[in-house]
């Protein structure tokens, strides 16, 4: 009996301290996951229902206001009109330009030439290694009065446009799908390289023509990398700054104004760090709604 | 192998706040001065003579460039740690009583006490370093005022009589005008800026000066209240409607929204006569002094200065606003005695004239402006902007005051780019307003 209760004993210690050295094992990564990620997000929460201020009074005493930032934030027309910026860049340049556009790079470079596509895949790689505000200066000569694009239409005798100014939202999706598109496509081509060619093979000898193949065995076997990827650009999407601010600084009259540019210029030009905070937090909800709908409807199609 | 990788992970993590503070500690024998990067030059000479002097006082300078906002916020957030705070600090006006609410500032009044050169500075100039506390936070640096550019050859050339001497608003308008029927190609005959891509140039640079000029002013110090005159407002709204919509005699909207568009002015558009008349500051001129990047010899040939009429003319018949520059201690500067006295050299006589010198700017200290050589007729439109001086008026120097001049930049916005009527442009900005002031500070008539 007694020496039943040693051994249970013993087991015990044995398994605590193993618990003990899982547990300093895995410390830092806990301290670093709270130093900076649950922490800053819990501030963000909290200062969301604060009036805290950059500067002025509030920034030294700043006290709880309830909902008010964001009764504020839905009533505030610019607000609505930044929602609305934000859906189309995001449906535009992440969704349908960055996702579309990759798979379609993926799928048109499968099994071709190793030299064609090592040339296609490193020419649209090279615009995702370009950090933002590079890009935001290529694409601000680009699309300049007397800048390429006006070149190039100049050619075929059409006047110079503005685009910055008369198109400034097309500009800013071309400029995103241009930066993005590399990532999605580098993700469906892992997926699609590893769908086994007796799949496609035995499809095809049962008499499927290409766009059965594509639609009945490719996009099926890559769900799980739609998934990851839509998550991906969504988050990414929403979250675009640099480019937008360095480019057209939210406007002409707020035609770019995203929320993360909204965010911006309450935070950091009106010092309203409280409702800055709201409305980054709406963003976070946008972005985690987004996701997990995401995954729902491509789990339900399974 | 992976245990001592992750001690070393700790102990990396806990070093990093140890070496935080530890830096903090070590900066007794030095000072850090934050400057905007236009005054790097002017600040390096006399860290310089400084150093001669006080071999010991190891003296670093944080330039900072870029655009209004960002470096104001820059500015803000540095001030806002030892770590991080420079010991003195190029306050923007406007911003002192907004940081001094913050705690930013500290209070500057024993150590003036004690400076017997403080006389020196202009009273109303004295008081931009003043916060509603009555204590003073920054040392007056420069004064600065706006003005309308114009085009000589052009102005001859239009029939407007010269010297170019308007009297209203509508003379200006009619002087564009004028210079529109010339129907030269590329010629911008009255260059105003509406666009919020610097959120306080539309606001200080074109709303504030042409509201006061109506007989109203946005904000009434002695009733602490905000007060908006509502056929004031649309007066303004109108008239600048007038002129980039109505007679089309502003600038093209995409050039107006490009960032650097003053660069662009002072570098290309004045000196190929494409600009008629210019509302913009005094310093525009700067840039054309001998020896600066767009210099210009034969500037005062080509370009005149001339205030800003009022509405009609009437009392004071002139108008303006003010913006200027101080030097503030933050208070978290780590050495704050030791950043006084490079302050008072910095403020000295020999100093601040070399600054206006340098830079053709007005000068904050009676003394200066007594000197010969910075009345010299040489020196780029000193004598027109100092007369200018008398007709200003300074920004409200509260802690609201920019969430505010951000509601006056987007209705200028608006109207410039004509996405909404003068009606719909007050019944948004007032609705804004009240919201951001509270409806208990704000006087609507």
């Amino acid at each position: 009996m007694s020496n039943t209760v040693q051994a249970r004993g013993f087991e015990f210690r044995k398994n605590s301290n193993k618990r003990l050295k899982a547990l300093g094992f895995f410390l830092p990564a806990m301290i670093l996951l709270v130093m900076f990620y649950i922490y800053p997000l819990f501030l963000t929460v909290f200062f969301s229902f604060t009036n805290k201020a950059m500067t002025g009074i509030h920034a030294k005493e700043n006290n709880f206001v309830g909902f008010s930032n964001f009764i504020k934030v839905f009533m505030d027309p610019k607000f609505r009109r930044a929602i609305w910026v934000t859906l189309v860049f995001l449906l535009f340049s992440g969704i349908i330009g960055q996702q579309v556009l990759g798979f379609f790079y993926a799928l048109l470079m499968k099994k071709k030439h190793k030299a064609i596509r090592r040339f296609v895949g490193m020419s649209i790689i090279a615009g995702w290694i370009t950090p933002d505000i590079i890009c935001a200066f290529i694409f601000a000569a680009f699309f300049a009065k007397n800048g390429t694009l006006n070149l190039m239409i100049g050619s075929l005798g059409i006047k110079p446009i503005s685009w910055l100014f008369e198109f400034p939202l097309v500009s800013i999706i071309i400029a995103n799908i241009w930066k993005g598109t590399a990532y999605s496509m580098l993700m469906f081509q892992a997926a699609l390289d590893g769908i086994s060619d007796e799949i496609m093979e035995a499809s095809t000898i049962d008499g499927a023509n290409s766009l059965q193949n594509l639609r009945y065995i490719t996009i099926p076997m890559i769900k799980q990398t739609f998934s990851i990827t839509f998550v991906n650009v969504t988050l990414g999407t929403l979250g675009t700054f640099v480019m937008i601010y360095a480019l057209t600084g939210g406007g002409p009259s707020g035609a770019t104004t995203t929320l993360a540019v909204f965010m911006y210029e309450k935070a950091f030009v009106a010092y309203q760090v409280g409702y800055g905070m709201a409305i980054a937090f709406i963003m976070l909800a946008i972005g985690a709604a987004l996701s997990i709908m995401y995954v729902q409807a491509m789990k339900g199609d399974q | 192998m992976k245990k001592i990788g992750a001690v070393f992970l700790v102990l990396l993590v806990l070093s990093s706040f140890a070496f935080a503070k530890g830096t903090a500690e070590a900066k007794s024998d030095k000072i850090s001065i934050c400057i905007t990067d236009d005054r790097e030059a002017w600040v390096n000479a006399r860290i310089k003579e400084y150093n001669a002097i006080n071999p010991n006082v190891k003296i670093e300078t944080i330039v900072l460039s870029g655009g209004s906002s960002d470096r104001q916020a820059k500015m803000t957030m540095m001030m806002q740690s030892p770590q991080t705070s420079p010991d003195i600090m190029n306050e923007d006006g406007f911003k002192i009583n907004a940081d001094s609410a913050a705690g930013f500032l500290y209070p500057l009044d024993e150590y003036i006490a004690n400076w017997n050169e403080w006389d020196q500075f202009y009273d109303n100039v004295k008081e931009m370093g003043r916060a509603v506390d009555g204590k003073i936070y920054g040392i007056p640096l420069t004064v600065d005022v706006l003005g309308l550019w114009y085009d000589k050859g052009l102005m001859k050339e239009a029939g407007v009589p010269m010297p170019f001497a308007p009297k209203s608003w509508k003379d200006v308008l009619d002087a564009a005008n004028k210079i529109k029927a010339l129907g030269k190609k590329d010629v911008i005959p009255y260059f105003i800026t509406t666009a919020k891509t610097f959120p306080e140039r539309a606001s200080m640079r074109l709303f504030q000066p042409l509201y006061n000029g109506t007989g109203h002013s946005i904000y009434n110090a002695e009733l602490g209240k905000w007060t908006i005159n509502k056929k004031a407002f649309l007066d303004v709204c109108n008239y600048v409607n007038q002129i980039c919509n109505g007679d089309k005699v502003g600038p093209p909207l995409d050039l107006g929204v490009q960032n650097q568009v003053e660069s662009v002015i002072q570098s290309s558009l004045m000196k190929e006569g494409k600009v008629g008349i210019w509302l913009s500051g005094n310093w525009m001129c700067r840039n054309w002094a001998p020896g600066m990047q767009y210099e210009w010899p034969e500037v005062t040939e080509k370009v005149g200065f001339v205030p800003i009429p009022t509405q009609f003319g009437q009392d004071p018949h002139f108008t303006s606003m003010s913006g200027g520059w101080t030097f503030a201690i933050p208070q978290n500067a780590n050495n704050k005695d030791a950043a006084w006295e490079f302050l008072k050299f910095l403020g000295s006589k020999e100093s601040y004239l070399d600054m206006a010198m340098r830079t053709s700017e007005l000068t904050v200290r009676k003394d200066v402006a007594d000197e010969a050589s910075y009345k010299d007729p040489s020196r780029l439109y000193i004598r027109e902007a100092s007369e200018i001086l008398d007709y200003t008026e300074f920004r409200p120097s509260l802690d609201v005051y920019p969430r505010v001049s951000l509601l006056c930049t987007e209705a200028m916005e608006s109207i410039g780019l004509n996405t909404a009527t003068p009606e719909a442009v007050y019944k948004t900005f007032i609705t804004s307003l009240r919201e951001v002031v509270g409806a208990e500070n704000l006087i609507v008539d």
